[in-house]
């Protein structure tokens, strides 16, 4: 049984419409030690069925140790979305749903439109800032 | 970060109502608020303008 609904598919088509560039997302998960990791990868399956500009990646946690270093996860669950040729820095960890998938769904859409949303001041005060700044959303599904 | 999965988490950072946003290690704030608020709490994180008030 598909994990999205018919009615949220239409309505998720409807926002991919916009996506201008491609959209890679790399999903991490172990199914013997976290079952619910699976359900994430079928989940990012199903969300790269919606629009070809979304492509989808499994990896496992454990086997897949080179690419688990190269995206720097930390745990499992995870789900990186990336541009073809630049990764965002951006990672969902747990399980995305509630709140969080709307938030998903939100990156697919900043990363395919390459638009973050951010005003030019913003980006402007940004682009001074010289080391890496590492941000966390800590959220729960309700 | 869907936190409910990682306890070690909520406790390092000591989510106890979210949406909790944690800039770097030290710099947090709980809630939404405007763009200008997260950039100044990034730039206090970058050690790189004003403290966040």
């Amino acid at each position: 049984m598909a994990l999205i609904t018919d009615e949220v598919v239409s309505q998720l088509k409807e926002e991919f419409s916009t996506l201008a560039n491609p959209v890679r997302l790399a999903v991490f998960s172990q199914a013997l030690a976290l079952p619910e990791s699976e359900q994430v990868r079928r989940l990012v399956e199903e969300l790269g069925a919606l629009h070809p500009q979304i492509s989808t990646e499994s990896y496992n946690f454990v086997l897949d140790k080179e690419k688990v270093e190269g995206l720097g996860i930390a745990r499992i669950p995870a789900v990186a979305v990336m541009g073809a040729e630049k990764d965002y820095g951006i990672r969902f960890y747990g399980v995305p749903s509630g709140y969080e998938f709307g938030s998903l769904v939100d990156a697919i859409v900043d990363v395919g439109s390459g638009d973050s949303g951010l005003s030019d001041e913003t980006r402007t005060a940004l682009g001074r800032i010289e080391r890496p700044v590492h941000l966390q959303v800590f959220s729960t599904p309700t | 970060m869907e936190v409910t999965g990682y306890p070690d988490l909520a406790r390092r950072y000591r989510v106890s109502s979210v949406p909790k946003t944690v800039v770097g290690e030290n710099v947090e704030f709980v809630g939404a608020g405007p763009e200008s608020m997260l950039l100044k709490h990034v730039q206090q994180a970058a050690g790189d303008g004003a403290p966040a008030v």
